[in-house]
């Protein structure tokens, strides 16, 4: 059931009531008359800490006097009908006092800073005074929400041996347990948290929950009754977490033939009022600044900068998705520039097998990078299309009088580096237990919330115990008689899940005609000590491992409405052992679409059907895929709807205000 | 104000204030969790129902607009013949739906196959362009519609036969 089903007797609903201004404090709030059914809570109220934790950032439950962005929640409402407080939120009066400025992204302040990071590699500065030419653009990432469509919320029941039983959207349960026990001052042990169902896993669905679980908790610990907090989709987008917003300054310096000797990356990330998971996301986004290219000469620097905005959730790709899209725009050009194919630029210039890396370690897998994009050029028609809708471009006098339409497409290739950064999954350390009863059924216990993986999951259990898969059990989302884990993103669930799942399976077919039944086995995921990363200098090879995809995209363009359509998109994914095909496929499918979305202003863009393909892997090991249309697709795209307009686009999403203006200028 | 209209088969009539979205009241009232108004601004289509036939988005759709209508969602509509053979067309491509999108599927296919025999691509783009999930946009979900069209043929001829 999703979260919005859920329905119980004599329960009462919260509703949040945020701040209007976005920066200042509270002075007074004048509340009219409560009717007798609805009650108000402060952050006076709370009985245990008044702010939560996510990673190292902490985030008030309800703002106690200071205010930092607008929306945040100030007071929490309760009552047995939504409406009513809904109505009775409407007339109550917060005065405050604001005379801050407000504090952006684009003209920080030094305090506004809250994390650097700087990657010095080689000597850039001598390369780019003697360079032969030298390439320049800025790249903005707008932050589009799109949404999911199920709601978000939570529901908190009181249990007659006084527990609290929590029902959460949540990838993190055991990031709402914690954060439920610690605002409410009670242990754990009192908290259990169940994961409702999830129409598609979203990073809003990460730490966000546990805030709005924690408010829930907070009207059942009041009143003991069970409460609801659903969010309606207002204020989803006032209160809940948006994507950050990132502007990327690229300058590359060129030899005679046109080949990349230096680079010199600027990246600021709008991390809002609390940057949660900021530090994670700079340091990726830093990390993979140049992506699959060689950089002998680089100057990476990385700013994370609070503002005024709330706080952020960290994306699909963790910081890759916006990154790499800089990066892959900027390269495009730079083939085009150099009047070379990006097939040909992108081949020349890509890392070898014992390159080293921007953060000093050694690639020691040999990128698939050529035959992806061969693959992708052959199925796509890539090179001859390209050079065609050049030369069309080339051609075309004038865009005023053009009535045929304006035709583009776009190559990028691009990884997904799956787990977090370096040694960090160890933080948050994820154990799985298998068990196989005395009937010969496997049952599989899990903290990870898991909804596609699962058949994949069983049917690899099912082949290294030669079992019926549709036997098996598996239940997700634990947080009681297990060991906390992380949150269910970066494709932890195939990459360290799938593992947990292999080595359980394994060590129960080595025992299983040994010792008697019922074999109880548990294994917990650690990152090898001997890993090539060293957090403290930020050096080595960043990435617990990496998914690879070469993605195409073609549009057409209307000369006259300026609409967009796209006409297709090939990708072609290296992504080790793939686990189940449908599964696979399906949530390509599923992430092209969406990030489509993220990159047009239009709620949907009609196109034909995405192909996608699958490389042989040399590799067994499981790979995460789901995070690579959102970090391929949109340069793919920028760079099409460029060469069909004639324009260079470097922000997204491209909407028909910025498509206008571009062509007013032409 | 009091408004009656027909629900799955059933009168019904309801208090309620007139500006009340038929989503919610569906949901609230009457227990129908089928219905899920994902964006309140009739875009997503899980709030879908027929009204008279047709299907409309319940969230939009004020109450005193449903007085002496005939409302079918999805918890009506998917006993019938009609949707289980969507249901099975989908299933034998290899597309499973979730019970989220059911409505914002089983509602417009339907209205489609209802009106054509044959639906061709641009019906089917109609369609994928009415559902914003995902993997609407996949070769299983269009050959769903294609294998579930054949399905309803095959029944409407033996129905001429006899």
């Amino acid at each position: 059931m999703y979260i919005n089903d859920f329905s119980f007797p004599d329960m009462l609903y919260g509703v949040i009531l945020g701040s209007t201004i976005p920066r200042g404090t509270i002075q007074e709030i004048l509340l009219p008359e409560l009717p007798s059914q609805i009650k108000v809570l402060t952050a006076k109220e709370i009985p245990g800490l008044r702010e939560f934790t996510v990673r190292e950032q902490k985030i008030p439950l309800l703002a106690y006097s200071e205010i930092r962005y607008e929306g945040e929640p100030i007071l929490l409402l309760y009552g047995p009908d939504e409406y009513e407080c809904r109505n009775f939120a409407e007339k109550i009066v917060i005065r405050y006092e604001s005379d801050y400025i407000i504090e952006t992204l684009e003209q920080p302040g030094e305090h506004q800073i809250a994390a650097r990071r700087v990657i010095n590699y080689g000597d850039p500065d001598t390369v780019f005074s003697g360079s032969f030419q030298e390439i320049e653009g800025t790249y903005t990432i707008h932050p589009k929400d799109i949404s999911t469509g199920d709601a978000q919320g939570a529901l908190v029941l009181p249990r007659s041996d006084s527990k609290l039983q929590v029902i959460s959207s949540t990838l993190w349960p055991a990031h709402v347990r914690n954060t439920v026990a610690l605002t409410l001052g009670i242990p754990k042990k009192d908290v259990s948290v169940e994961s409702s169902a999830i129409l598609s896993p979203s990073w809003k669905k990460l730490w966000f929950p546990s805030h709005l679980a924690a408010l829930a908790s907070l009207i059942t610990f009041h009143t003991n009754r069970p409460a609801k907090i659903i969010l309606s989709p207002r204020d989803e987008q006032t209160f809940g977490p948006g994507r950050s917003k990132v502007i990327i300054h690229h300058r590359t310096a060129l030899d005679k033939e046109g080949g990349a000797i230096a680079y010199d990356v600027d990246i600021r990330i709008d991390g809002g009022a609390y940057p949660a998971f900021g530090k994670e996301l700079l340091d990726r986004t830093c990390a993979a600044a140049l992506g699959a290219y060689r950089g002998e000469n680089v100057l990476i620097s990385g700013k994370l900068i609070r503002t005024t905005t709330p706080p952020k959730e960290a994306g699909n790709g963790m910081g890759l998705a916006e990154t790499l899209f800089a990066l892959e725009t900027q390269v495009t050009r730079i083939a085009e520039l150099c009047q070379q194919s990006p097939v040909q630029w992108k081949k020349q210039n890509f890392q070898k097998k014992g390159d080293v890396l921007p953060t000093g370690g050694f690639l020691r897998e040999r990128p698939p990078v050529e035959e992806l994009i061969d693959m992708v050029s052959a199925v796509s028609d890539f090179s001859r299309k390209h050079a065609s809708y050049e030369l069309l471009r080339k051609r075309r006098p004038s865009l005023r009088y053009e009535r045929k339409l304006l035709k583009g497409i776009g190559l990028s290739i691009c990884y997904q580096g799956n787990g977090f950064l370096g040694k960090r999954d160890n933080e948050l350390p994820v154990t799985m237990q298998a068990r196989l009863d005395t009937e010969g059924k496997l049952s599989l216990t899990t903290p990870l919330v898991v909804s596609k993986t699962a058949a994949g999951w069983k049917n690899l259990a099912g082949s290294i115990l030669e079992i019926d898969p549709s036997t098996i059990e598996l239940y997700s989302g634990e947080t009681t008689g297990i060991p906390e884990a992380g949150p269910s993103i970066l494709s932890r669930n195939i990459t360290i899940g799938s593992s947990l799942v292999e080595k359980c399976c394994e060590a129960i077919r080595q025992r299983r005609f040994r010792d008697p039944l019922p074999l109880e086995i548990k294994r917990t995921f650690r990152i090898p000590r001997n890993t090539h990363w060293r957090e403290e200098d930020f050096t080595g090879n960043p990435f617990l491992s990496r998914s690879w995809a070469a993605t195409v995209v073609e549009v057409f363009m209307d000369p006259i409405l300026l609409d967009v359509k796209v006409r297709g998109v090939w990708m072609i994914v290296e992504a080790g052992k793939i686990l189940d095909r449908n599964w696979a496929v399906e949530t390509l499918e599923e992430g092209i679409y969406f990030a489509l979305q993220s990159c047009g202003a239009k709620e949907w863009i009609p196109f034909a059907n995405p192909m996608i393909q699958f490389a042989d892997s040399s590799q067994n090991k499981t790979k995460g895929l789901g995070d690579l249309p959102f970090i391929g697709v949109p340069s793919a795209y920028v760079c099409a709807v460029s060469q069909a307009a004639g324009y260079y686009f470097d922000s997204i999403p491209i909407t028909p205000a910025l498509m206008h203006r571009y062509m007013e200028e032409l | 104000m009091r408004i009656s209209f027909h629900l799955n088969g059933r009168h019904v009539s309801i208090n309620t204030i007139p500006e009340r979205r038929l989503a919610d009241i569906l949901r609230e009232d009457y227990g129908l969790v089928g219905t899920h108004p994902g964006c309140y601004k009739g875009t997503c289509g899980f709030c879908t129902v027929l009204m008279d036939g047709n299907p409309i988005y319940s969230c939009l759709l004020p109450a005193f607009a449903v007085r002496e209508k005939t409302i079918t969602t999805i918890e009506g509509f998917l006993p019938t013949r009609e949707a289980q053979e969507i249901l099975k067309g989908f299933q034998e491509a290899g597309c499973l739906l979730p019970e989220y999108v059911l409505a914002s599927v089983l509602f417009p296919v339907n209205s489609l196959l209802e009106t054509t025999d044959i639906p061709d691509e641009e019906d089917i783009e109609e369609i994928i362009r009415y559902c914003h999930w995902g993997p609407s946009r996949s070769m299983a979900f269009r050959e769903g519609i294609i294998i579930a069209a054949k399905f309803r043929n095959r029944r409407k001829r033996r129905g001429k036969r006899k």
